[in-house]
């Protein structure tokens, strides 16, 4: 996984950490299911988060596309990997 | 509020709360810090009031003990010691509540709004500088009185859509990397981070690796489910055929 993070280092989106979750891949890591989740900067999301403030005009594009690609990258380097990922710690 | 002087209050229902009688109901505003406090106040302190969990919050994460407890066990130890209702102190806010499901449910697969067994009793979000108000009032000998009108009410399940996007793999079509976040927002706002730039970030994502014309061993799926339990269904099916 290390690996696949340094692939986003010109992003500045290398970092791989073993924590996170939610309750989108809750099911799925219970059934055992490796999963990852995007982390971000997470600035101001607890601010809005669950109140008539989370509207559309607080979307950075920038920030947007650099999520988008760190996507890609991930999910394309996981779908191509010769071998299953298993025993995931 | 309607005592010691009326002025509107701004609340939302917290998820899966109850909600009042057309005409509301009415009590008197006990602010309590946090429920383990409010466990030790007797029956008849609580019972016919309108508890106010007045802990303050973390507005980076919304995990302060006394907040945590006031949106699980809050409700239910205040339905069973009598109150009729539940106000919980929002975080970071300027006259601009935050709501988030109740669940008092300890364990991580299931979602449980109230305990067994005891009253199900309305509970709201207010925010920050009411109930401040309200507790300062309280504090100076000032009795507060409020009156909570919730139209909050659970519906049958009903059948919902999800929305999945297939790249097929080249070598095992079978197999999925699956990525996406939910189109659920049940709450206020638009849901735009939560979790409508998600849902588009993984769409993207996949149009992404189309557009470039990469084609994994694997497949990958951009699926974006319209509830949680419906991810577990899916996520059931595709266990259950051995893709994931």
């Amino acid at each position: 996984m290390v690996e696949i993070g340094s692939l986003l280092k010109s992003i500045d989106a290398s970092e791989i950490t073993t924590r996170g979750g939610g309750g989108d891949i809750r099911y799925l890591v219970h059934d055992g299911v490796p999963a990852f989740a995007l982390k971000t900067v997470y600035k101001q999301y607890s601010n809005w988060h669950h109140t008539d403030a989370d509207t559309f005009d607080k979307i950075v594009p920038r920030d947007f596309q650099l999520n988008v690609a760190s996507l890609a990258v991930l999910s394309y380097v996981l779908a191509d990997m010769p071998e299953r990922l298993t025993d995931l710690k | 509020m309607v005592a010691p002087i009326e002025k509107p209050l701004t609340m939302i229902g917290l998820g899966m709360s109850v909600g009042t009688p057309p005409d509301g109901i009415t009590g008197e505003v006990l602010p309590v810090e946090n429920s383990n406090l409010l466990a030790a106040l007797s029956r008849e302190k609580v019972a016919g009031k309108i508890v106010l969990f007045t802990a303050a919050n973390d507005d980076k994460t919304y995990r302060t003990p006394g907040y945590r407890q006031a949106v699980t066990v809050g409700p239910s130890r205040a339905g069973a010691l009598g109150a009729i209702a539940v106000l919980v102190r929002s975080g970071y806010t300027l006259q601009r509540p935050r709501t988030t499901g109740l669940d008092c449910s300890t364990d991580n697969m299931v979602v449980k709004p109230y305990a067994d067994g005891v009253p199900k009793i309305p509970a709201a979000a207010v925010s920050v500088e009411d109930a401040l108000m309200m507790q300062r009032l309280v504090a100076s000998g000032t009795p507060v009185r409020v009156l909570l009108k919730m139209q909050a009410h659970m519906e049958p399940d009903a059948d919902s859509h999800n929305v999945i996007g297939d790249i097929p793999g080249r070598e095992r079509p079978q197999e999925v990397v699956v990525m996406g976040g939910h189109i659920d927002s049940w709450d206020v706002g638009q849901g735009a981070q939560d979790d409508g730039s998600g849902i588009m970030a993984s769409l993207e994502a996949a149009v992404l690796i189309n557009k470039l014309g990469l084609h994994p061993r694997w497949a990958s799926a951009s699926a974006s489910p319209t509830r949680t339990s419906a991810l577990r269904g899916r996520s059931r099916g595709w266990l259950k055929s051995g893709v994931c």
